[in-house]
Order: structure tokens, then C-alpha cells, then sequence
């Protein structure tokens, strides 16, 4: 009994020595998963620590003197209503984030729910909600967010809602076609020849099997949310309480031949983290397909 | 205790509709299974043979209900299984179990071994977690994977096929069932470990012979006559032939019987010499249009007019089914 025990002891740490290994050769082997990924650690852990290293409250106006130019003191720049643009930059990325979890979050919830009950039960159920999506995935998801907001006022959680509302479609349809394919696998039906009723079937058995595929795309979707609210942004349309980069480049383009810092700094780090993100989710997939890593 | 049918299949059809119409429903159907009668005794082990697309998966999945029949009846323990509600079908499941073909395809692969198993207890009894988990290592050991510890926390695809399959039967005989049906239980595996999950499921069928009744669905006769007493031969979802499997080996009746017998290959070249053989000519035909009256004469060496009309029906002849005109008067 005694050495069964230690041989499990040793499988175990064997799992764990094969599992270090293994994620270690995934850095190695697939440079642009590394990239994005050490990019937006980078991105996250700016995000996090921004009170710590800003020496000015966001959205302060009058920290400095208008249009001063990057300077010790404002490394970015101080803007038009003399506020430090290092510091608007880094909140800035808080709210990005924000926005983009956040919506993914909305948008998977709505578009799992509405992909696993079209791809489990099928019918004509399925073929109501499929046409819904598809009639959602018509509509420009930009202009229905604009439009969205519009209505229901420019505040934070309004933009989050909209443009968490705009992009479940996607999502939904690879739900969809996901169960499609597992639910005629065979151990969905050993499940059902034991007993599991439906909703275990959906939450123990397909579901945890349907999650990877969507991952990649979730991760992208992130990057397209946080495109949307910088666009929405740039259109003046945010919510002037919180710091955003998009509305403050709509801000820069009056200044665009005076101070150059207050469209440049915002820009790069928004390309930043769109990169960053790309690059992780593309590696991701890349990863989670086989056909497509190279050799 | 006496023998009584445990599972009694009377009429049992299935019908796949093909092709969807815009308005009103399709008119071609798939027969899949073509009205079958058979009853099984406690303790009885029945094959079901034939080719593929001949139905034998069908019509199990039908008996479990993992398929909703066109029509017929299926008794277990004189229950009425199709006048049940999914939710009754749920509770009677631990009874009628099932092994799959595939080990590797019915095991969810993001599941560990000790949850797979421990999943049917926690289903079906009330039984606290500690004694699930001594449950599970009971049941290892009983399918002979051991040490089980070793076995708990892995995944299915760190296991070897036969070990896979050793899990699905330890899935299956959780909760004693009384009816468990072992659809192509090796022919997933390689041949080395075929024997083994033989043994293995003689062994669990020698030990629990008063209370259960097998029914193993195989193209392999060879295979069917090492585990089952009788044998059902089916082609194109209809019965053709029924009685004890040595007498279908020994002096198969049914001309397609004859057919599959012959096919087996025997390792001795003076016997096979020897033997009479029929070959198996043509291909099995569409299940959409089957052919009119029996199935089976277009591949029937020995056709007679009326085959061409009009299905023979299943006739005793020596206390063995079979359904062919050769042996009606």
C-alpha cells in the first residue's frame, strides 16, 4: 500500500513536472502567443498599479500649463484643459480594460445562452433563435452601439451595455455549431444511458468541451470592444466622468499641429494593447489547432 | 427464483425520416429496425449479429431508449419502458445499462476517471462522497485495473484502449444493472487485449448470472459464441433467424446465416478445403427502397419466385426462428 502510495505521489509530480514543460514549449514554439502575451501582462499590470505610479488624480484639470510638451514632470504632455496626459493615458488603459472584460462578459453570457439552447435542444426553437442572431449580425454592431447609447445616455455602464449587446452573435453561432458537433458524440450519450438529465448533460458534459473553442474568439472580441468604446470615443461619444483614449484623441485632432503629444501618446498605447491582444488571441488559436502550428 | 423475461420486445420499430420537406413531413423513411420480437430471461445472454447498417446498434439504443421508436413495445421487468416520461426513463436507467463501442469516443475527455464513475452514484443514491470515492476503487478493482489509486485522478487519454474499456464496464455495472447490452465491446481494441475484456465481461456475467441478462451486439459470431447462449441474426433491420448460437454456427438455416457463417475464416486450410462455402455476393441494399418481398433475394443463392413477392414470415422449425420460404411448406 505503502509504495502504490508513493508511486502515486510520483505520477502526480510527474503531471506537474509534464505540465511545466509542456506550457514552457508553448512560449517557445509559438513566438506570437509569447508576444501577446507578455504584452498584455505588461498592459494588465500598468492597468493595476496606475494609482501608484501617476502623482496626479485623473481627469485633473490645471495640473500644468496647457499644451506643455513632454517634460520631466509630464512625461506625456499636459492637454488643452491643462490635464497630465500620462496619467489620463494610464487610467485610460483601466477603462479599456474594463470595457472590453465587460463586454465580452455581457456578450458570452447572452451568446452562450442563446447558442447552447438552439445547438442542445434543435427544432424549431433552434431555427427562431438562429434567425434572430442572424438578423442581429446584420446590423452594424458601430452603429447600433452609437444608437444604443444615444437613447439611453452617455454614461459608463450604458457603453459597456451597448456594446456588450452588439456582439453576442458570434459567439452564439459558434456555441451553436459547437453542441451541434459534441452533442452526437458518444460519451454525450453514455451520459445520457447513466441518467444525467439535460442541464447536467449541457453543464457537466458538452459545455466544458465547447468552452476552448470560444476562448481565442473571446479574446478577440475583447480587442474589438475595446476598439468600439475608443471609436465611440473618438465620435465624442463617452462618458466625459471617466478617463478614455478614444475621446481623448477626439479631443487631440483640434490640437493635431500644435501638440502632437496629445494624439500621439494615446494612440500608441491603444495600438498597443489592440496588438498585444491580437497577437495573443491569433497565437491562442493557433495553439488550440494543430493543422495550422507549424512545424 | 424461477426464470421469467426479464426484457420482453414486441413489434419494436424505428423509422428515420429522410430528408426534410419544406411543409408536411417527409415521406421516405429509413427502416432501421423492422418490427423485431424477442424476450430475454434472467440470466440469458443473447448476440445480436449481422452486417453493418443491418440495425443491431439501432434497435439497442431503441430498447434504452436513447432512441424514441416509431412504435412497439419493450418491457423490462414488466415495466412498460415507451409509456414511461424521460424523467421515469431517468430513474430506471442505472438498470439498463450499455457499453459503448468506442472507449475512447464514450468517455468525456475532460473528465478524470474517479468523476466519471463517481457521476453514476452521484446520480442515482445518496450516498456521501467518501464512501462514492470507496465505491469507484471497489469498482476498479473489480474490472482489474489496479492498483485503482493509480487510476483515480487520470484522464481518459492517459489510459490504453483496453483500460478505457475497462472503465466503461465498471461505468456500466455501477449500479447492478439487470439488462446491460454491450454494443461491439472489442472491436475498438486491439486484438491483444480483446480476450482480456472478453474474460472480463464472462467473468462479471458468471458472477452476477441470477440477477442480469446480456445482450452483446457484434459482427464477430466468433465473439458472440464465446460470450452468448442464443444469437439473433439480423439484416436490414428484420430478424431472420433465431435459436441457440451453436446450432447457427454448427447448421445455420437461413441462407443469410449461411453466408456470415462462411465468412469466418477457419485457421485449418484442410477444413476450409473442405467446407461448404457461400460467398457473400453483393452489397447490402438501400435502406430507403429495400427490395420487394425478402430482404434478401437479390443475394439469395437459392431464390424462389414467391421471395420476390412477399416477406417470409418467422416460422419455428425445430425449436429455432427463422424466416425463409425454404422451410415452409
Amino acid at each position: 500500500m505503502n509504495n502504490q502510495g508513493a508511486a502515486y505521489t510520483y505520477h502526480l509530480k510527474n503531471v506537474g513536472l509534464q505540465l511545466l514543460y509542456k506550457s514552457s514549449k508553448v512560449f517557445k514554439v509559438n513566438p506570437r502567443f509569447t508576444a501577446g502575451f507578455i504584452i498584455v501582462l505588461i498592459v494588465i499590470i500598468l492597468a493595476l498599479v496606475a494609482p501608484f505610479i501617476t502623482w496626479y488624480p485623473p481627469l485633473k484639470t490645471l495640473v500644468g500649463k496647457p499644451f506643455t510638451p513632454p517634460v520631466a514632470l509630464h512625461p506625456f504632455g499636459v492637454d488643452d484643459l491643462g490635464r497630465d496626459i500620462y496619467t489620463n493615458v494610464l487610467y485610460g488603459i483601466r477603462t479599456s480594460l474594463i470595457v472590453g472584460v465587460s463586454a465580452v462578459t455581457i456578450s458570452l453570457a447572452i451568446g452562450i445562452l442563446i447558442g447552447v439552447i438552439a445547438g442542445y435542444y434543435g427544432g424549431l426553437l433552434e431555427d427562431a433563435l438562429m434567425r434572430i442572431t442572424d438578423m442581429a449580425l446584420i446590423i452594424p454592431q458601430f452603429l447600433l452601439a452609437l444608437v444604443i447609447v444615444a437613447i439611453f445616455g452617455q454614461n459608463f455602464q450604458n457603453i459597456i451595455i451597448a456594446i456588450g449587446i452588439v456582439s453576442w452573435p458570434g459567439i452564439a453561432r459558434m456555441m451553436r455549431a459547437e453542441f451541434l458537433s459534441i452533442k452526437e458524440r458518444p460519451f454525450v450519450e453514455a451520459a445520457k444511458a447513466v441518467g444525467l438529465s439535460d442541464v447536467k448533460i449541457i453543464f457537466e458534459e458538452i459545455l466544458p468541451n465547447a468552452i476552448p473553442a470560444i476562448i481565442p474568439y473571446a479574446v478577440l472580441q475583447v480587442n474589438t470592444a475595446i476598439l468600439v468604446e475608443a471609436g465611440l470615443g473618438f465620435l465624442g461619444i463617452a462618458d466625459p466622468n471617466v478617463p478614455s483614449l478614444g475621446l481623448m484623441l477626439n479631443t487631440a485632432q483640434q490640437y493635431l499641429v500644435r501638440a502632437w503629444f496629445m494624439a500621439f501618446f494615446p494612440g500608441l498605447v491603444l495600438s498597443i494593447i489592440v496588438i498585444g491582444l491580437n497577437l495573443l488571441g491569433d497565437g491562442l488559436i493557433e495553439h488550440l489547432n494543430p493543422r495550422l502550428r507549424k512545424r | 427464483m424461477g426464470t421469467y423475461p426479464l426484457l420482453r420486445v414486441e413489434n419494436v420499430k424505428k423509422y428515420f425520416p429522410v430528408g426534410r420537406a419544406l411543409f408536411g413531413k417527409s415521406k421516405q423513411y429509413v427502416k432501421a429496425v423492422d418490427d423485431v420480437n424477442f424476450s430475454l430471461d434472467v440470466g440469458g445472454s443473447l448476440g445480436i449479429v449481422g452486417e453493418s447498417g443491418s440495425g443491431k446498434t439501432t434497435l439497442a439504443k431503441v430498447i434504452l431508449r436513447l432512441f424514441e421508436p416509431t412504435s412497439g413495445k419493450v418491457y423490462l421487468d414488466n415495466i412498460d419502458l415507451f409509456s414511461l416520461s424521460n424523467k421515469e426513463v431517468r430513474r430506471l436507467r442505472p438498470k439498463m445499462q450499455m457499453i459503448f463501442q468506442d472507449p475512447m469516443a464514450s468517455l468525456n475527455p475532460r473528465k478524470k476517471i474517479k468523476h466519471i464513475i463517481g457521476q453514476v452514484f452521484k446520480i442515482h443514491t445518496d450516498i456521501s462522497d467518501v464512501e462514492i470515492s470507496e465505491r469507484v476503487i471497489d469498482l476498479l478493482e473489480k474490472v482489474g485495473l489496479t492498483p485503482p489509486e493509480l487510476f483515480l485522478d487520470r484522464y481518459p487519454h492517459e489510459l490504453s484502449g483496453g483500460q478505457r474499456q475497462r472503465v466503461c464496464i465498471a461505468r456500466a455495472i455501477a449500479l447492478n444493472p439487470k439488462l446491460l447490452i454491450a454494443d461491439e465491446p472489442v472491436s475498438a481494441l486491439d486484438v491483444s487485449v480483446r480476450g482480456q475484456i472478453v474474460k472480463l465481461l464472462l467473468e462479471i456475467y458468471e458472477k452476477y448470472k441470477n440477477e442480469i441478462a446480456y445482450i452483446v451486439i457484434s459482427h464477430d459470431i466468433a465473439l458472440i459464441k464465446s460470450i452468448c447462449k442464443d444469437a439473433l441474426v439480423m439484416y436490414l433491420g428484420k430478424v431472420v433467424e433465431k435459436s441457440e448460437i451453436g446450432k447457427i454456427i454448427e447448421e445455420p438455416l437461413h441462407p443469410y446465416s449461411q453466408m456470415l457463417i462462411s465468412s469466418i475464416p477457419v485457421p485449418d486450410p484442410e477444413i476450409a478445403r473442405n467446407r461448404k462455402r457461400i460467398p457473400i455476393s453483393g452489397e447490402i441494399p438501400s435502406l430507403i427502397n429495400p427490395p420487394k418481398g425478402c430482404y434478401f433475394h437479390p443475394r439469395c443463392p437459392y431464390v424462389m419466385d414467391r421471395c420476390r413477392e412477399k416477406m417470409p414470415p418467422l416460422i419455428e422449425v425445430d425449436n429455432r426462428l427463422v424466416s425463409c420460404y425454404l422451410y415452409s411448406e
